[in-house]
This record gives structure tokens, sequence and C-alpha cells, in this order.
């Protein structure tokens, strides 16, 4: 029955931080709600509050107001040690003691259920096993810290969270620092451990593109208010947009990638189709040539010839034939970059 | 860990027969036989050698482990012993009672109560430090600022131990920069008896917080929502680092480098972070370190004996720096 389901509710909750007696506020009375088997996306500009909310959740700071429960307990209820089984924290991996080995750091996710020797028991170390293997890290179990990778580093942290063994697991940024592969490959494993093992996993991140194609769910901070939905309707409502609302930066909705407004000095039509119309159009815009079909200026025509592009302009008049991308900008530049009539 | 116990027995056991007087193996192995002797090498054994050597290997074991939890604590290879001001503290304490006294013209009293009245003012003077180090952390969460709270606090005790020099008497003077140099052999009967104390106490408390120690190498996130209580934490710490640090300087003086140096070794040499392993390790290993200074520094078959403190790092640094060529980078050790 979903009654059963694991939970944690934020009721009223403001989040913020205390400098001497003064207390700042980032995000006022957030009501949401997040449930077993989703990832959850938190995501918003810099300095809009993802950290605080995650610290605030993971009891590492106190909440300004409102409450926070998991399970139906408020989180003031749990003691540390209990809180620990419920919830674990992956923070930022740049600062781990370098001389631990993979299997050690993993280990210490046992540290709640461990005596004060923190022995482990042979079903603690199945547990770590388990743990390494669902994060593929397993053939590094004995490297130490320094020699991995950033990838395999933030791997080996959710593997530690993992063998924590806890229904909700919160990470802040963990795609910060990780070059595109690593950055889909380190969330798809996060949204697998969300659905296989019924996880709530929230993560913040500002990889927008990134986590519009994987997490089931956004919470889009924005303006101190943070909105919920999945996240394609986030770019179908242009919510997204929001974010850029001052900014020359903005989401095509279309190709799923974000673009600078640029100014334009002149225009052309292309006459072409897929890839290439595509490409060819990016950097003309990027090199302030706008493309628009209804435009009066020249029509450059794109086609594939064997092994060669070639781009030529006004094809009806056998204009010029160009086979670098360059060498067209640049003509086009010299010729109709000072007529204004085409603007 | 079994070579480096065995090297601190023998290291002991040197420290015993080597000195001003060197006592052959055969004549040490009788003096040990023989009940209530009163010869001349069983004056020097029993009154002198033992109970220096014994101070020898408390204070090894307390300024090596004592650095090695500060440097987890704080995160710092830089960190050691005295980071939380004890030294200074200690160092003002004793700065007002040899410097003052003298000043004020009550030298008499002071040479009446000189060894006592010298480590009760060090422990004052440290303890005093560290209560307010407590205070601030209380309100202070981030572990950096109150390593940086730390070192203000000792460098303005610094500040106010110059200004006594600055004032005191040449007499005065000297006997406070003899006590900075650091001395193992005025530990005697109860004095030797509270160090020992002060020592196992603060060793069991690391022990009891290894599993926490270790965990802290991930950072203070990972270890509160682990589960660890990080006041609790500190606080026990802080204790047993006072305890420590602070009981040997009231003793023995400030004794530098060992406490930085030490625990860096004992990476090095156990390859390991675990605390359960580095902590035992440091133990033996600051007990033989400190021994070998003492044998070096009293000069075999010379009657004359340099300070400890100049011995430690004359000694230590080649250790260390021979290390990290070997091992051509520390920080991937840290």
């Amino acid at each position: 029955m979903v009654n059963n389901e694991g939970y944690i509710q934020l009721n009223d909750l403001s989040v913020g931080y205390e400098t001497g007696r003064q207390q700042r506020t980032v995000i006022p009375k957030i009501n949401l709600r997040a449930s077993q088997g989703n990832l959850i996306a938190l995501v918003g500009a810099n300095g809009s509050g993802k950290s605080t909310l995650l610290r605030t959740l993971a009891g590492i700071q106190s909440p300004i107001k409102g409450s926070i429960s998991i399970d139906n307990k408020p989180i003031e209820s749990y003691s540390r040690h209990d809180l620990a089984e419920k919830l674990s924290f992956v923070g930022t991996h740049y600062d781990m003691h370098a001389m631990m080995r993979v299997h050690q750091v993993v280990s210490y996710g046992r540290y709640p259920y461990t005596n004060i020797l923190g022995h482990l028991h042979p079903t603690d170390k199945m547990i770590i096993r388990k743990a390494m293997h669902d994060t593929g890290i397993f053939h590094l179990r004995d490297a130490f810290i320094s020699e991995i990778s950033d990838g395999e580093k933030q791997r080996v942290l959710i593997a530690r969270s993992l063998a924590q063994d806890t229904n909700i697991i919160l990470l802040d940024e963990p795609t910060a620092f990780l070059d595109v592969k690593n950055k889909f490959e380190i969330l798809h494993l996060l949204g697998r451990l969300a659905h296989e093992k019924r996880k709530i996993i929230l993560f913040s991140s500002h990889d927008l593109q990134i986590v519009l194609g994987t997490a089931d769910l956004l919470w889009f901070i924005d303006h101190k208010k943070i909105i919920q939905g999945l996240p394609e309707e986030m770019v179908l409502k242009n919510t997204i947009n929001e974010l850029f609302r001052h900014s020359e930066v903005y989401f095509d909705a279309e190709n799923n990638e974000f673009r600078i407004q640029r100014r334009h000095n002149f225009c052309v039509r292309l006459l072409g189709s897929g890839a290439l119309y595509k490409w060819t159009e990016r950097a003309l815009d990027r090199l302030h040539i706008k493309v628009d079909n209804r435009c009066s200026g020249p029509a450059i025509h794109i086609e594939q010839k064997d092994q060669e592009i070639v781009w030529t302009v006004n094809p009806d008049n056998k204009g010029d034939e160009f086979f670098a991308l360059q060498d067209l900008i640049q003509h086009l530049h010299s010729k109709y970059g000072n007529s204004k009539q085409l603007r | 860990m079994l070579i480096i116990i065995f090297m601190a027995i023998i290291l002991f056991i040197a420290d015993l027969v080597l000195g001003s007087v060197i006592i052959s193996l055969k004549d040490f192995w009788e003096i040990l036989q023989t009940q209530g002797g009163e010869t001349y090498l069983h004056k020097i054994l029993f009154n002198f050698r033992i109970p220096r050597a014994l101070t020898a290997v408390a204070a090894g074991m307390a300024l090596s482990v004592s650095g090695l939890i500060m440097q987890t604590v704080f995160r710092n290879p830089l960190a050691g012993p005295f980071v939380l001001g004890i030294s200074s503290g200690a160092s003002l304490g004793v700065a007002l009672i040899i410097i003052g006294f003298q000043a004020f013209g009550w030298f008499s009293a002071f040479t009446v109560l000189s060894n006592w009245a010298i480590v009760i003012a060090a422990l004052l003077g440290s303890g005093l430090l560290l209560l307010m180090l407590l205070i601030v952390s209380t309100r202070v969460k981030d572990i950096m600022t109150i390593l940086i709270l730390g070192i203000l606090f000792s460098s303005s005790v610094s500040a106010l131990v110059s200004i006594l020099q600055y004032f005191s008497p040449e007499g005065a003077l000297k006997s406070y920069v003899i006590w900075t140099m650091g001395n193992l052999g005025n530990v005697t009967g109860d004095q030797l008896f509270i160090l020992w104390l002060a020592i196992g106490i603060g060793i069991f408390i690391t022990l009891f917080n290894g599993k926490r120690l270790n965990i802290m190498l991930l950072g203070e996130q990972y270890a509160q929502t682990t589960g660890v209580n990080i006041f609790q934490f500190r606080l026990l710490i802080f204790i047993a680092t006072s305890l420590l640090a602070g009981s040997v300087t009231a003793f023995c003086g400030p004794i530098g480098f060992i406490g930085i140096a030490v625990p860096h070794i004992a990476r090095l040499i156990f390859k390991t972070t675990n605390h359960f392993i580095l902590v035992p390790g440091t133990l033996f290993l600051g007990a033989a370190i400190l021994l070998l200074s003492d044998i070096v520094a009293h000069l075999p078959g010379s009657d004359r004996i340099l300070p400890i403190n100049s011995i430690t790092a004359l000694l230590g640094i080649p250790i260390v720096i021979w290390i990290i060529f070997k091992n051509r980078n520390l920080s991937q050790v840290f």
C-alpha cells in the first residue's frame, strides 16, 4: 500500500542561515513531499539556496521555521543515530583524505550499525560488497582514493551511502566537476538506484540539460519559491526560461539546449536539411548572421557531394561554392556585412 | 608494528644504560636482579635513568598521539599538539611564575615550590586557554575558524610572554628560556605517576573515539550524517589533547616537532589512515623517537647534556626529509 511507503515531507519549511543574531531566510515556506522510487533534481541558480535546503534536510543545519518529517515522524524526534539509518548525505568529493582505500570509505557507511571498535560482521561486509557492485567500483576496491578519477570518487561516495542502507539519499552537486560522459553516467546510476531500490534520491544540480533527460521530478527554485513538476512539463510551460529572465541565455525547448540571444548583422536564407542545416545554422547564428527564410538576403544551399560538404551562395545564379564553413562565413561578412537593408 | 614495538624496547634499554656514565649490559642485568642494592650504579639507574626513560616514553607517546588526532580533527597536515594553544598557555603560566616571582623579589618562595609551582602554573595556563577555546567553539561551528582562533590566541599569549621577558631580570629570563628548551629529567615519583595517569586517560579517550576519528577523515558533514555528535566528539578530543599535550608541557616544557612529525611517519610506515592501527603505531613510534632523541641529547660518555628540544628537531627533520624523498609526496599521503 502507498501508506507504507517511506517519504520525506516539508511543512511550511523556511531555510536559511544565521549570522550572529540575524536570520537570513533563503527560501521561505516550502511545502513539498517526496516519496520512494523517485529521482528528484533540485535545480536553481547559484545562491538560490540549493545547498542550504539540502543541508537542512540532512539535519546538518536547523530550519528557520516549519518542520520536516520523515516517515510520519518529525525530524527532531530522531536521534542523530536513528536519523543516520533513515537518511544519508553525499557531499563534495574533492576534500576526501587521499590515502584511504575505496573499500574503507564504503565501509564507513556501516558506521551507524557497528560497535565502538567499528567491527564489521559478515552481513556488513556483504552489504559493502554489494554497494560496490551496484555502483560499478568493485574492481577498484583496493585502490587508494588518490589513484582514481573524479567520476569514480563520486561513485565511491554513492556506494558509501548505499552501504548506509537508508531510504533517503541526498546529494549535493554530484555532477559538479565531472565531464559530460560521467555526468550522464552518475545520473543514470542514481535513477537506476531510485527505481530499482525504491529510494528517495534528491540531488542538487545546475546542469539543466542533463537533468532534464534523467530526473523523474524537478524541484525548481525560482525567486525564493520551489515549483515542482515533471522536467518535460517545465520545458513546455516555459518555467525553465524564468531562470534566465534578465539574461541573454535562453533554453531552446525544441533542441534541448541553451542558447545565447545574439545580435545579428544581416540575414540569409538557408536551403538544406538535417544535421547539415542545423549545424550550419548554429555557426551562422554564433557569428551574427540570422537565418530567416523570409529574408531578402542571399540564399545558401548546402549539400553533401561524395565525401565533401558544399555550401553554395545564390545557387540560382551559379554563385560561389565553399568547401569550408569558415570560408563561407568570411565571404558573407565581407560582402553583406555593411548592407543595412538586410537586417 | 612488532618491529616498532621491539625498537621502542631496545631504545628504552639503551636510554637506561647510555649516559654520562655508561652502564654495561652485564652490570645492568646485575643491578636489576639485586634487590635494594645501594651501589653507585644502582642509584643512577633507579633515581635518574628509569624515571627519565619513563618520562621520555610518556612524552613521546602523548605528543605524537595528540598530534595525530589534531591533524585528523582539523584535517590539516600542519596541525600538531599545540594548535589549540596549549603550549602558549603553559608558557604564559610559567613565564608569570618564574619571571613574575623573581621580579617581585619572591624568589626564595619560588625555589621552595620550584617544580610543582611550574607544573601547576603550566597546567593552569594551558587549561585557561583551552577553556577559552571551548567556550568559543560552542558558538563557532566551523572547525577551520576554531583552528585560526587557536592560532590567534596563541600569538597574543606569546606577545604577553614577550612583554614579560622584556621586563624580566637576567636570571629569571635564563630560567624561563631553559624551561622552553624542554627537560625530561625533572619528573620523578608522584609527578611521574600523575603524568602517566593523565596520559593513560588521554590515550583511552582517543582509542574510545577511534571509530569517530576514522569517519572524520571523510569530513564533518559525513560524520554528522552517519550519526556522530560533532560537539560531543570535539569536546572529548579537546579534553584528550589537553590531557596529553598539556601534562607533558607542564612537566617537561614545550617539546616541539615530535607531535607534528611522528603521525606523518606513522602514516607512511603503516600506509593506512585507520586510527585503530595508527594510534598504537604512533604511540610506539613516538616513544621510540623521543627515547632516541634523549640518548643523543645526553651525548653518551660525556657529562654534557643538550636541550632535548633541539635534538628532536635536528634528529627528526632528517628522518622526515628522507621519508619525503623516498615517497616523493607527503600531501598525497595525508
